[in-house]
């Protein structure tokens, strides 16, 4: 998300409409929203494509990697995984 | 070319002239005629035209939304209840910043369902970021149809115009007009112009959520498009006027004011009568002149203030009632030249629901304000009780009698 | 149509508004990849509206416009006609897609005029009604979608009346396309709006979508409850055209015979929203007659394949 730009008094307002422009991240890293992180075991997995459907953030790549940037852990990966290959583990949380 | 018809039936040749592309609209009276003449250019091959037979009016501005959207310039029309009923929309096309074109027929509001003049319509919808333009002759409804797109399409306005006409008095009676060449319409009004539209090759979100921080600027912006607007209708008149010929004035027209001391204010056709009553006060020795208020947004502030701050008497003719306040032109008209010399403003609220207003009955009352015999209040010169009120009143205190409300 | 033949291209971007397990983005996922890039989308009031998030940028990677909630049809109206001038002109080489995106508030209830009209003009584009069978934007409100029995913020003890069918009203409008989808078959869903894609005139797609935070089930089970709902014939998968229904994915197997109906009340109890069936004592009567009027539709229903097998054997029978 860009960074507003700071007020600045002498500035026009001038065509000011209501467009947004395209972008990942449109309110931010939501991967911050996570509580519980999936975890891929790709021992286990099968390459049968269901978490990448499923995704409903678009996380899960095709080659099945996971963006941890965006993935808010909502966990229907793990769930919906018929090798069980994903689990969802409580995520230690970095300063 | 010279044609006589209706001032509906002009409407339809300004959409025409102006190479509209799409139209959506709902039909309703008195605007019918509009909607129907369109139908008849494109099925005779006279208009290359989209025309949409939309299910309400609601409807009718959420399509021509979307086909603006698509960079097609779009028109409807509408009156009354169908401007009510699609106010919503109103509000979302003017927000958009997108440039288009709808006839207003202004009709009175129900109940009591009265498909005759008044302005209560429009007035409603005077926050809406619409320019609102009015009109008082069949030749100007053609003319102001197509400067519209030109004032719209402006890149410092990019905002919607409403022409306004009044119901009955302009649009089903027969005039003669002059129908300017396609080539000379087509030199005044360039093809469609946007700022934006729904692009494939760049695709932009319009209209999502938007927070506290973000959403005055969006509202100021609107605010200075209708700002500019009044520079693009000036603009509109004079090349319409070296161009094709017609002026009607820009933001007001005037009659005799040159060396008056008092003046009349109106909007649409009654603006006209007008033009009888100064005469008749002329006459009689008053100095009176008339200001024609042609565009109501924006609405003409500096004109108003220059024009009326000389003078020692103001009568402000309202065909609508701001309900708890009073006629809402008069308000405005009071607020543009506050602070600016010492003229005493009188308010006549008249000819709602088509009632005739008589030249004679406004100049009358205005002597009658010049003499001081007036306060300087909404007065409603037209009001008499007629036998049809006292069926209606018997009827209605039959029933209390029966229920013992009273 | 196999998953893996799927474009990767995402139009609908990362670190977007939408809860999570949110199934509106998931559907949205599945229908950018069958239509394509070049779409026109127009996102009526709904989650669809928050989602997408805030200005100033998007997670639609579409051209987008947002409208008022009660203008679906209308606005696709106003933007066919538009791309058919832009075709004519030989601005466009190809008419685009117009696709609205609508929940079942702006579609069942404030929205049916409009997209009624805009059926009955057989207007030319997708409209889609992600159907979460509530008001979920506003807080769980009751829609004309809300299921009997189901709790909503202003149904406290379960809705009294039966959900009415948009899907079957848009079919009695005799528009070219009619199909319903559902999260957990994204093949079928994908294929639906394939299919959707290269017909002509007005085609209705409706996606139940099962809401975590309205029907209260934890977010990883958006696509559990939402195969739930097709195992037990709660919300049934078919296409309709050319005036021929068709059932597909599930709500086919089970009508055929290769699956049975999950018994209602494991789907219910799988939604706090229902939790008031449950508990503090079961409410035999009211799971009853839900499990009751399931059991009429696909008893009808198999016999009707049945019927028609043995009609068709008939038929096929070689002459003698």
């Amino acid at each position: 998300m860009p960074k507003r730009k700071k007020k600045d008094e002498e500035e026009e307002i001038g065509f000011v409409t209501t467009l947004s422009v395209p972008g990942e991240g449109s309110v931010g890293l939501t991967g911050s929203w996570r509580i519980f992180i999936p975890v891929l075991d790709e021992g286990k997995c099968n390459k049968c494509l269901l978490c990448w459907i499923y995704c409903p953030e678009a996380c899960i790549t095709k080659d099945i990697r996971i963006d941890y940037d965006y993935c808010k852990g909502c966990g229907i990966c793990a769930e919906e995984c018929p090798s069980k290959a994903i689990v969802m583990e409580k995520e230690e949380k970095k300063e | 070319m010279k044609l006589v018809d209706t001032g509906n039936h002009f409407a339809a040749w300004g959409a025409r002239l102006a190479r509209v592309e799409v139209v959506s609209a709902y039909p309703i009276t008195p605007q019918t005629q509009v909607i129907e003449e369109i139908s008849r250019f494109i099925d005779e091959g006279e208009m290359d035209c989209e025309y949409i037979p939309v299910e309400s009016e609601h409807s009718a501005m959420a399509a021509m939304i979307g086909s603006a959207a698509m960079g097609v310039r779009s028109f409807s029309a509408t009156s009354s209840h169908g401007l009510a009923y699609m106010h919503e929309l109103l509000h979302w096309a003017a927000g958009i910043r997108l440039p288009m074109v709808m006839v207003n027929v202004n009709r009175a509001m129900g109940p009591g369902w009265n498909i005759w003049c008044d302005h209560q319509d429009a007035l409603a919808a005077r926050d809406t970021g619409w320019i609102q333009l009015y009109c008082a002759s069949h030749q100007e409804v053609l003319d102001t149809v197509i400067q519209a797109y030109r004032i719209s399409e402006d890149f410092k306005v990019i905002l919607p115009v409403m022409v306004c006409y009044d119901a009955i008095f302009i649009s089903h009676s027969y005039m003669q007009v002059e129908v300017p060449d396609q080539e000379n319409v087509d030199r005044f009004l360039p093809p469609f112009r946007s700022l934006w539209k729904l692009d494939l090759d760049y695709p932009l979100t319009h209209g999502s959520v938007i927070y506290p921080d973000d959403y005055e600027e969006v509202r100021f912006s609107m605010f200075q498009g209708l700002d500019n607007a009044r520079g693009a209708i000036r603009r509109a008149a004079e090349e319409y006027r070296d161009i094709i010929g017609n002026y009607h004035g820009d933001m007001v027209e005037t009659y005799r004011i040159d060396d008056a001391d008092c003046a009349l204010v109106a909007m649409g056709s009654m603006a006209s009568e007008c033009k009888m009553a100064v005469d008749m006060l002329r006459d009689k020795g008053y100095r009176c002149g008339l200001v024609r208020v042609r565009s109501y947004r924006p609405f003409p502030i500096a004109e108003l203030r220059e024009l009326l701050s000389p003078m020692r008497a103001v009568m402000v003719l309202d065909r609508g009632v701001s309900f708890g306040l009073e006629g809402a032109l008069f308000s405005e008209v009071k607020a543009a030249i506050y602070g600016h010399g010492d003229a005493i403003v009188y308010n006549l609220i008249t000819g709602l629901g088509g009632r005739d207003v008589r030249y004679d009955l406004v100049a009358e009352r205005t002597e009658a304000a010049l003499e001081g015999k007036m306060a300087p209040e909404s007065n409603w010169p037209s009001l008499r009780l007629t036998e049809h009120h006292r069926v209606s009143k018997r009827g209605l205190e039959e029933y209390w009698k029966r229920e013992g409300v009273l | 149509m196999r998953l893996r033949d799927f474009p990767e291209e995402e139009l609908f971007l990362q670190g977007s508004a939408a809860c999570q397990g949110c199934p509106g983005s998931a559907a949205l996922r599945v229908a950018f990849k069958a239509l394509g890039r070049e779409t026109i989308l127009c996102v009526i009031a709904s989650c669809t509206s928050v989602l997408q998030s805030p200005f100033p940028v998007s997670a639609l990677n579409l051209p987008t416009l947002n409208m008022a909630f009660a203008t679906g049809g209308a606005t696709a109206s106003g933007l066919t006609a538009a791309a058919d001038r832009l075709v004519a002109r030989g601005t466009f080489k190809e008419k685009p897609t117009i696709l609205v995106w609508a929940g079942d508030g702006g579609t069942y209830d404030i929205g049916i005029q409009a997209l009624s009209g805009a059926a009955e003009r057989n207007t030319d584009f997708i409209y889609v009604c992600y159907n979460n069978e509530a008001y979920s934007n506003t807080g769980t409100q009751r829609s004309g979608a809300t299921p009997y029995a189901a709790w909503t913020s202003n149904t406290t003890r379960g809705k009294d009346e039966w959900r009415k069918d948009v899907a079957q009203i848009m079919v009695a409008h005799g528009v070219p396309y009619v199909a319903t989808a559902s999260l957990a078959y994204p093949t079928d869903m994908y294929r639906k709006f394939a299919k959707a894609k290269e017909i002509k005139g007005t085609r209705y797609i409706e996606i139940q979508a099962p809401c975590p935070p309205g029907w209260k089930f934890p977010s990883a089970h958006t696509i559990k409850v939402a195969r739930m709902a097709v195992q037990s014939g709660m919300w049934m998968l078919y296409e309709h055209e050319g005036g021929k229904t068709t059932y597909t994915a599930g709500t086919q197997r089970i009508i055929q015979g290769q699956s049975k109906l999950l018994p209602v009340e494991e789907y219910l109890r799988a939604q706090g929203r229902f939790r008031h069936l449950f508990s503090p004592e079961k409410d035999e009567e009211r799971i009853g007659e839900i499990q009751g009027r399931i059991n009429h539709i696909f008893e009808t229903l198999q016999f009707t394949h049945k019927m028609k097998e043995h009609i068709m054997d008939i038929e096929l029978a070689p002459p003698r």
